[in-house]
């Protein structure tokens, strides 16, 4: 098993992307790892699996001669499922078969040589499969190999032997007789001198003159090649002779050392003696064959199909781009005509620019890059111009076989540099395209056959879709780990759709502007948790938790903020007064106690744990009494907002007693109400008269306030959209109202606080956290920033300010029943929602849920100490195990080492390439060492000492064994 | 060519002995000896006309026993080899009158153009050591070596011994033709041949029968033994082989390597001595899928032993 180049670039690049994703920790860059794994996984198992399915034998090979190359033939057959992507390599050269059926054998003749003559023996003969991707290689090791190579009979020509040549001696026709025997020498024309009998009648037809055919006669002499001796110069110019004689038609025979075979002819006969003359001397002796191994990756594959593949990904690459919500798609959609020009030249094959234009273009672009593009557009962007200019550059030139893999690499960096800076839910179905390009082009690559996709296909395709599945369970498992991202390489050089700013993280701000939810991204990060002090019932899941941040009640037409109102109040400590619209709170051992005491105390308390942010907000849910555990100074104002005196940026963690439902701080300031109920029903200085007639519609015939609340809030629920999608620039009300008809809940509840002050109801803007994360097992409420909200507050005579909620649900799949169209708008919001929420908010307390939901243990923690106290009494005992293990480990091996030095010899010896075969006694293998090292016959003594010590029961003395440690320092040296 | 090292006093005077007259061979010398001591009989599978005979006296004037020679024809007789009894006028009474059997070395030469009656009756002599003729035992003399050969040539007009019956001798040899350098030394020699009948015994037949009880005590370590074992396993298993080695085939192994480490000068054996002897010891037991009348062919054999020693891990 070892990877090929691919195959490594794919682990490097896997790592990278794992890298990437845990510094950013996005969840885009961490599915394109588990996809890269999964292949990686997938490449292992299926071809070992493969490769451990065939079966191997040889068959006869042909004539064999010393020097040249011959073939042998290799059966292999499958019997498990069809084998694909094989690869028999010997040493010298190597085979590749796209496929062995199922059940069925096919056959592959491996090109070998040998430098020697005799029995050769190939015993590094390895089967290979590089199914399914090419990026590893299982290797399996076949059965030694066994050919009799013939001495190499090259044809000299003596000159003793030309003096006999029956061919070239004596005056025409003395040598060759014509006859009726013998073989066909050749027409000639007649001569009258020639027997009539002998004219070739069929040639003398077809001529018109005629015709003899000249016959060569059996020549009667007998040549007996006589074998000087059993070295390979001997051999050879006796094979040579054989087969010059043989040749010529002679009756050959051969006698020497050890040798005597019969005259006789024809190739049959000369086969015969070349074989003998084979295993002569050493030949006799089977003999491996060591020669260097072939190229690792057998060289860059082409293919016509490989290249079409290739212009077809770049336009699932191209697409990606657009993804990536920097760049500009106008500047894309300009450059696109770049696409069909590529294809084009590439199936034209040409005419592309030269290459010093190229080189010029590059110098420039990268100049323009360094120097100025950086600093314009953060490394972000200029990382993907870069990559733009990368493709385009690979695009319009043309491809050598050997930069097919470079295109596809930046390809590959090229989507994962998209995959880093976008978030979008299109990149989906671009991924699960761009995975099918790669392994299809990475089969094509790893050598299967385009023209035989129907076969190799389905195959693929059930290899992709295992694979699909250990990404997912690649993607759902892989720790997500907070702190990586404290050293970010990434976020510095922008690939990071999760940017920590103080806003964005908390997905909570002091002034909310229209479209800031939209543009907030959208992440599972923890903001805080809260638990309540009376858990619910076990089973039952708490409804919704409505957590209060801030309230604004000025709205200019774009931003929603706070105008100050001077407050008198009775605290703790006596009558106080506002300054600049802060009411402070008495405080005293730990506690912020903010007025207005409840008469009974049934409401309920809270403990709120709020991660480090650079805010001030108290949060609560509906209105607070005391604030516990705090050590800042806080205070209130007329919108019921609650603040310390300084921002907790190292978290802080309160218990909050509230107040029943209705009642707020502020209603102890009695005498400020007429002027926060005047505030709450300003209306923004833009709004234009479309807005009132809306409001006068809907609430037309209404007295109540409860009831004008109420059906503007089902009126907004109805008929208006949920989305995210923002692009930042349609943001008013009125585009909301009149024309988009779709928004996110900010809009709802601006919407709906404007309609309500046009129809005379005063309302307010709050802006929290909706949360619906209960944890059943750590009981309470996991707070995230994608769970931001905003909402409505509207004051009703003798109930105060109550709290309304206008945005409708957000991932009801099939909550609208209007038309199919809109019906269909609402389901990609809520895939988008999901994808926003499963996909991309994808992170450690998610992963930790969702191991909880699919059962993996109760509880982590309770797992945990369970686990804790039943192996802390093993674990001292498994140390204790662990060092006499090792003690007795290093004894054994002391005393091994001190036994064996030919053990350690052997050892050194493979090491410098002598290896020992396993079927090799050690004298064997001395002799074989000595036989090609004659500096390393020490061994033999080693040997020998191994076989007193092991077989007679004679262990070495003191001496005899510093000698051996001696002559193994010897045999190393000389190594 | 140079004489075999034997370290144990006996064995390299024999050995040395018979190379005197049996010239450049010292494989198949060794290999006589081998058998000689590890109390077996040996199978010589080769052409006519290579020195059979020759060893045979050799091996016999080397120790100072009798020798005879028996050219088995279809004709034979047991009682031609074993002997019979012929009744006795004088004494009135039925005289035993021992076979050629009757002897310590015997050369049953082209064992094969006998009927198998005959082969059997010399075959159960072999591994009984003793012969019953007429209800009444006769113990052969110790000790007993039956040297065969058969022609591998010509199968026309023989009977093939079956394979139980090569089961009885411990190892198949082919001696071969000699060198060219042996073969010119043999001509030269032609004027003062070295004849058997002027060696003198270098031992007496009691250190023959010292060595056969010296070759039990020859060390033979545990994993020589697995090794073996796993031999005869692999033999079993492997294609091409249709009957493997049979638990008396391992034990001839270990004998026949025992002898062969004491022939070596050694009391112990070492893997090189089971190797040395697994061709000769094993190749005429296997049964090959390619074997004629069932008999395999000598080198098809041979070349099945040396595969399947390369796919045995040794010790």
């Amino acid at each position: 098993m070892r990877p090929t180049r691919l195959g490594l670039c794919a682990a490097a690049l896997a790592l990278l992307t794992l890298f990437a994703a845990g510094s950013t920790g996005n969840n885009l860059l961490y599915l394109l790892f588990a996809s890269a794994t999964a292949s990686l996984a997938v490449s292992v198992l299926l071809s070992r699996r493969m490769v451990r399915s065939v079966a191997a034998r040889y068959e006869e090979a042909g004539q064999a001669f010393r020097g040249s190359s011959f073939v042998l033939p290799v059966v292999l057959e499958s019997r498990g499922a069809a084998a694909r992507l094989l690869r028999v390599a010997g040493p010298g050269g190597a085979v590749t078969l796209d496929e062995v059926p199922a059940g069925r054998s096919a056959r592959v003749e491996l090109r070998l040589s040998s430098p020697s003559r005799g029995l050769a023996v190939y015993d590094s003969l390895v089967l290979e499969c590089a199914w399914p991707f090419g990026l590893v290689i299982a290797r399996r090791a076949l059965p030694p190999a066994e050919v009799l190579v013939l001495p190499a009979a090259s044809p000299f020509v003596p000159q003793a032997a030309l003096e006999s040549d029956p061919r070239s001696s004596g005056p025409a026709g003395a040598a060759r007789a014509k006859g009726r025997d013998g073989e066909f020498w050749g027409p000639r024309p007649h001569a009258p001198e020639d027997d009539a009998r002998l004219i070739h009648w069929k040639l003398t037809a077809k001529t018109g003159r005629p015709v003899v055919a000249e016959l060569a006669a059996a020549p009667q002499d007998k040549a007996v090649v006589r074998l000087q001796g059993t070295d390979d110069a001997s051999v050879e110019a006796a094979a040579a002779a054989c087969r010059w004689h043989a040749d010529a038609g002679t009756e050959v025979g051969l006698v020497g050392p050890g040798l005597e075979m019969a005259p006789g002819r024809g190739l049959k006969h000369l086969d015969g003696l070349l074989r003998a003359l084979a295993q002569v001397g050493d030949g006799a002796r089977p003999r491996p064959v060591d020669l260097p191994a072939p190229p690792r990756d057998g060289g860059p594959v082409d293919g016509e199909a490989q290249r079409r593949l290739l212009l077809a990904g770049s336009v699932l690459v191209w697409a990606s781009l657009f993804l990536i919500d920097e760049v500009s798609p106008r500047l894309l959609l300009a450059l696109s005509p770049v696409l069909p020009v590529s294809w084009f030249l590439h199936l034209r094959g040409g005419p592309f620019l030269p290459a010093f234009a190229w080189s010029l273009l590059s110098f420039g672009v990268l100049v323009f890059m360094v120097f100025f593009d950086w600093r314009w557009s953060g490394v972000a962007l200029a990382n993907v111009h870069l990559l733009g200019y990368l493709v385009i550059n690979r695009l319009l030139n043309p491809w050598k076989a050997a930069e097919l893999r470079q295109v596809f690499l930046i390809f590959y960096l090229a989507f994962f540099l998209a995959s880093g800076l976008t978030i979008s839910p299109w990149y989906f179905p671009l991924f699960v395209l761009y995975l099918g390009f790669a392994a299809a082009w990475l089969s094509l690559q790893a050598g299967a056959p385009p023209a035989r996709w129907r076969s190799w296909g389905p195959a693929l395709g059930g290899a992709l879709a295992g694979g699909a599945a250990l990404a997912v369970a690649v993607f759902l498992a892989t720790p997500r780990v907070e702190g990586l991202r404290r050293f970010n390489p990434f976020l510095a050089s922008g690939i990071d759709k999760l940017q920590v700013r103080s806003q964005s993280v908390t997905g909570f701000t002091e002034r909310v502007s229209l479209g800031h939810f939209g543009t907030l991204r959208k992440s599972s990060a923890r903001v805080m948790r809260v638990r309540p002090e009376k858990s619910p019932p076990e089973g039952v899941v708490p409804p919704p938790l409505y957590v209060r941040g801030s309230a604004f009640d000025f709205f200019d037409g774009r931003t929603w903020g706070r105008t100050a109102v001077e407050l008198s109040y009775r605290s703790r400590g006596g009558p106080r007064r506002s300054a600049e619209g802060r009411a402070w709170a008495w405080k005293g051992g730990g506690s912020l106690v903010f007025p207005n005491e409840p008469k009974d105390r049934a409401a309920p308390v809270w403990e709120f744990t709020i991660s480090p942010m650079n805010l001030t907000v108290l949060f609560t849910v509906g209105g607070a009494w005391i604030a516990e555990g705090v050590d800042a100074q806080g205070w209130f104002d007329h919108t019921d907002s609650l603040h310390l005196a300084a921002p907790y940026l190292g978290g802080v963690r309160y218990r909050l007693y509230s107040l029943p439902d209705g009642s707020w701080p502020s209603d102890a300031a009695a005498s400020a109400r007429p002027a926060i109920l005047e505030k709450a029903l300003a209306l923004p200085p833009t709004s234009d008269g479309r807005i009132a007639a809306l409001a006068q519609e809907w609430t037309r015939g209404l007295a109540d306030p409860e009831a004008k609340v109420e059906t503007v809030v089902a009126r907004l629920r109805d008929e208006y959209g949920y989305s995210t999608f923002s692009d930042g620039k349609n943001t008013s009300l009125e585009h909301f109202l009149f024309t988009g008809r779709r928004g996110n809940c900010e809009y709802f509840a601006t919407a709906a606080a404007v309609l309500l002050r046009h129809a005379g109801v005063p309302t307010r803007l709050v802006s929290g956290f909706l949360v619906d994360g209960w944890n059943e097992y750590g009981l309470f409420y996991d707070v995230r920033q994608s769970d931001a909200h905003a909402w409505f507050e509207a004051y009703l005579p003798g109930k105060g300010w109550t709290r309304f909620d206008a945005t409708p649900g957000q991932t009801r799949l099939s909550g609208a029943a209007d038309a199919a169209a809109r019906r269909l708008e609402r389901w990609l919001d809520a895939l988008q929602v999901s994808w926003y929420r499963h996909v991309i908010g994808y992170d450690q307390y998610a992963q930790r849920d969702t191991f909880l939901k699919l059962g993996v243990g109760q509880s982590l923690s309770r797992l945990r100490d369970r686990f804790e106290n039943a192996v802390r009494p093993l674990l001292a005992l498994l140390l204790l195990g662990f060092v006499v293990h090792a003690a007795a480990v290093l004894l054994a091996l002391r005393v091994f080492r001190r036994g064996d030095e030919f053990d350690r010899a052997a050892g050194l010896l493979a090491r410098a390439g002598l290896r020992r075969e396993p079927w090799q006694t050690p004298r064997e293998f001395a002799a074989a060492v000595k036989a090609r090292r004659p500096e390393l016959a020490a061994l033999e003594e080693l040997a020998e000492a191994k076989y007193r010590r092991v077989y007679a029961g004679e262990p070495a003395s003191d001496e005899e064994r510093r000698r051996l440690a001696r002559l193994l320092a010897d045999l190393k040296s000389q190594l | 060519m140079a004489i075999p090292r034997a370290a144990t006093p006996g064995v390299g005077p024999l050995i040395e002995s018979v190379s005197r007259v049996f010239v450049g061979k010292p494989d198949a010398v060794r290999l006589t000896v081998t058998t000689l001591i590890a109390r077996g009989h040996l199978l010589i599978e080769d052409v006519p006309g290579i020195g059979k005979t020759l060893l045979g006296v050799a091996l016999a004037k080397s120790f100072g026993v009798s020798f005879r020679r028996i050219q088995f024809t279809n004709d034979l007789l047991p009682s031609d080899v074993l002997g019979l009894s012929v009744f006795d006028a004088k004494e009135g009474r039925f005289d035993f009158k021992p076979g050629p059997v009757f002897s310590h070395v015997l050369l049953a030469d082209e064992i094969n153009r006998s009927t198998p009656k005959t082969q059997s009756a010399l075959l159960e002599a072999m591994s009984e050591q003793q012969v019953t003729v007429d209800g009444k035992t006769h113990a052969l003399p110790d000790p007993f070596l039956v040297i065969a050969t058969q022609n591998p040539v010509e199968y026309h007009g023989t009977f093939p011994l079956p394979e139980a019956q090569l089961d009885r001798f411990l190892m198949r040899v082919r001696i071969g033709y000699p060198t060219h350098e042996d073969e010119l030394r043999i001509l030269r020699e032609r004027d003062r041949p070295p004849s058997p009948d002027d060696l003198k015994p270098v031992l007496s037949q009691a250190d023959v029968l010292a060595l056969q009880a010296q070759v039990d005590a020859v060390r033979l370590e545990e994993p020589l033994l697995d090794y073996a074992v796993r031999f005869a396993e692999a033999s079993r298993r492997a294609k091409g082989v249709r009957l493997g080695l049979s638990p008396r085939g391992t034990l001839a192994l270990c004998r026949a390597a025992r002898a062969h480490a004491l022939v070596a000068g050694r009391a112990h054996c070492v893997p090189d001595d089971l190797k040395a002897v697994a061709v000769p010891v094993a190749a005429h037991r296997l049964l090959l899928d390619t074997s004629l009348y069932g008999v395999a062919r000598v080198d098809e054999a041979e070349a099945a032993v040396e595969s399947l020693l390369r796919t045995v891990a040794s010790p």
